[in-house]
């Protein structure tokens, strides 16, 4: 159901071999990349920090500890501003170049030989978060409740956001992390079936992953036809298994937990290497990028650094975009660093991130056909504007996932989405407000 | 066969005459004839500030004795004593000054700059929403007039340096403004008050020299020079205790960040050496 066919713009990275860069002489690690609880940090100001070392935790289950991503001195615990505007705390600091690895990383067992619960275990302690840009705790997923029935893994390889080459080249470039994390995800949640959706607009990627779990048992690589949200976990679990996941309730609800291309490739470092989840693959992208890229960054990394790493920018920065263009957020500084969840940056100048002035809605009904959760888009954007919150919230406002669809095709420039988010919060503030 | 029908018709008019005479008398509603009179003398904009369904609704209320005499935002005081003087409650202590709304922030495009161009729906709850506001300063006025849109009474008017401009003549306090206002800048204040910290700013004074000119910085000099004892500053920022306030308005002379508004009509001109009030503007 509905979806649209966005201009994928994949072609400025999906050539580009993912590469390191030159390492940062600071990284500002943020102690909350995830959603949950914020951790509390564990280091203070002059303590000497090494590679893969915890710097924060919390006790809670809806949480994820935060690594060191280098060695070297911790210059202070400070606050800044996420994008998205969130204020959260984060340990700064200098690296001393010795990369110095903390002790007790070493690997002691074949993973596939542990117990579903030290896996889960570990998964946690590795600070794993899904990497496609939710950062929901991984460990929390596949932590099935006795109660719920869970039958398949379904790996998301879709990007479907357009520019975002991130994954594309980890499927072609580390497969073999990949059926190692999903075998291991597969053990964790004492499954027999995992089906990896990748999108045709990738046939190398169908090609060689499909190469490399020919002799896995029970793994299987799906080829999907290209259409965006199909990354959408829910819309993925309906294109691939054609189950829905009722509103309001979960995919393992239906028997099925998803997780990402990433998320599996940082399992596998973390139980197979003993490596946290200290880096990940970032595309760095946009039409003013001198030569766009898919860097391997320390999470902490400045993303001013990364885009100096692709040779700096050929027109004045406009509009800078964490994530894909359509679900991801602006933000107003390159002076934010690298997180778990951060996939892409896009960089565009003021005239090609120019939007049109939003005019009267013309009652269309685009933004309802192409709404892949059958929702009345535009008609919340009305709803919310003059005031009509009980009838927002009666035709299920919250069902939606905010994919942009609805904004990207109407003809009038109406920004639905921003709406919708507005008339959710104003539900939830009057909802605090009577309770 | 003609006379049968009008013999037949005849008898059950008469029954059911009967039957709606009963009826109306059995169930007949009781209507304290107070409430009509409480509608009389409410304003009738019908606006809801008291929270009840219109005018009429609020006066079953009073009558019903769920609420106050001294609900309605619109009517003020005037209205409350003549709602007080309907119910036969004592109309002392009801002071008949009136409430009007007034911005506790003067952040506007000069003062406080943007940290961002902000290009979404053209309302401060969406604004407030990305990347937790445009403005250099995260406690201030997003300027986008979402408060001028929410006045039933058009007693707002956004100025072109971005901020809204109360007038006093049109405002009935109905507080719609301040419940639409994501930031709650504005507030209902006694119309005859001589100063107020028009700035709402919790952030350290550093932060605010940084963000904005003329914001509370926390610095605590009216705090120090009020004679009446009248100011405290908690959370970097000057609280004015107006039940002690004299309207002396040393304090937003000596402000010097300028964040205290005056308002001349009401201030009483002090003699600094005698600290004694030697005259008053009125």
């Amino acid at each position: 159901m509905g979806g649209v066919h966005a201009d994928d713009c994949k072609e400025l990275t999906a050539d580009r071999p993912i590469r390191a860069m030159d390492p940062p002489e600071q990284v500002t690690i943020p102690l909350s990349q995830h959603i949950g609880t914020p951790c509390a940090p564990l280091v203070k100001k002059d303590d000497r920090v090494l590679v893969g070392q915890i710097i924060g935790d919390a006790e809670d289950r809806l949480t994820a500890p935060v690594h060191s991503s280098v060695s070297g001195t911790v210059l202070g615990v400070t606050t800044i501003e996420a994008p998205g505007g969130r204020k959260v705390q984060a340990v700064s600091i200098a690296n001393d170049g010795m990369y110095e690895l903390a002790p007790g990383l070493e690997v002691d067992h074949d993973p596939l030989e542990l117990e579903p619960a030290e896996l889960i275990r570990r998964i946690r302690d590795a600070g794993i978060v899904g990497m496609g840009g939710a950062a929901f705790p991984t460990h929390f997923k596949l932590d099935v409740p006795p109660d719920k029935q869970v039958d398949t893994l379904v790996v998301n390889g879709v990007e479907c956001e357009p520019y975002l080459t991130a994954d594309h080249r980890l499927m072609l470039e580390s497969g073999e992390a990949i059926k190692q994390g999903i075998l291991v995800a597969m053990r964790a949640l004492g499954v027999r079936r995992a089906l990896v959706g990748v999108e045709e607009n990738k046939p190398d990627a169908i090609a060689s992953l499909g190469d490399l779990l020919a002799d896995a048992d029970g793994i299987e690589v799906v080829p999907l036809k290209v259409k965006y949200p199909q990354g959408a976990e829910k819309q993925l679990i309906k294109a691939i298994l054609d189950r829905e996941v009722p509103p309001g309730r979960l995919p393992m609800d239906v028997g099925v937990v998803v997780i990402n291309i990433g998320t599996a490739a940082a399992i596998a470092d973390a139980l197979y290497r003993g490596m946290p989840l200290i880096q990940r693959v970032v595309t760095v992208t946009g039409p003013i990028v001198r030569e766009p890229a898919n860097i391997l960054a320390r999470i902490g990394t400045p993303v001013s650094h990364l885009v100096e790493s692709c040779g700096g920018l050929t027109e004045d920065l406009g509009k800078f975009i964490v994530g894909g263009p359509m679900m991801g957020v602006a933000h107003h500084t390159l002076d934010t660093p690298v997180t778990k969840g951060m996939s892409g940056v896009l960089l565009f100048s003021r005239s090609q991130a120019k939007l049109l002035e939003p005019t009267v809605c013309i009652r269309c009904g685009k933004c309802i056909q192409v709404c892949p959760m059958g929702l009345i888009a535009g008609g919340f954007a009305e709803m919310v504007e003059t005031g009509r919150y009980e009838e927002a919230e009666q035709n299920h406002i919250f069902d939606c996932i905010e994919c942009g669809c609805c904004a990207y095709i109407c003809p009038a420039s109406r920004r639905i989405v921003q709406s919708i988010r507005q008339g959710k919060n104003e539900i939830m503030r009057r909802r605090s407000q009577s309770a | 066969m003609s006379v049968g029908a009008v013999v037949s018709l005849g008898v059950i008019g008469v029954v059911l005459g009967i039957a709606l005479a009963v009826a109306a008398r059995k169930l007949a509603v009781e209507v304290d004839p107070r409430e009509a009179e409480i509608n009389e003398v409410l304003p009738g904009a019908n606006c809801g500030a008291c929270g009840h369904p219109g005018c009429s609704g609020y006066a079953a209320a009073v009558v019903a004795g769920t609420a106050g005499v001294d609900k309605c935002p619109v009517g003020g005081n005037t209205v409350a004593a003549r709602i007080a003087e309907i119910m036969g409650l004592d109309v002392k202590g009801i002071s008949s000054i009136r409430k009007i709304a007034k911005v506790r922030c003067q952040g506007d495009k000069d003062a406080c700059p943007d940290r961002f161009e902000y290009d979404g729906v053209a309302d401060c709850r969406a604004a407030v929403l990305v990347g937790g506001g445009h403005k250099a300063c995260e406690y201030g006025c997003l300027g986008l007039g979402t408060c001028a849109a929410a006045c039933p009474f058009d007693a707002i008017h956004m100025s072109e340096q971005g901020l809204p401009v109360i007038d006093p003549e049109k405002c009935l306090s109905c507080g719609k403004c301040v419940e639409a206002c994501p930031r709650g800048l504005i507030e209902l204040l006694d119309e005859d008050i001589a100063v107020f910290v028009a700035c709402c700013s919790t952030a350290k004074g550093a932060e605010v020299r940084r963000t904005c000119k003329l914001g509370c910085i926390g610095c605590g000099i009216c705090a120090k020079n009020c004679p009446a004892d009248a100011i405290e500053v908690t959370d970097f920022l000057a609280r004015i205790d107006q039940s002690k306030c004299t309207r002396c308005g040393i304090c937003a002379e000596k402000c010097p960040t300028n964040c205290i508004v005056v308002d001349d009509r009401y201030v009483r001109i002090v003699d600094q050496d005698t600290q004694g009030i030697a005259a008053a503007s009125e």
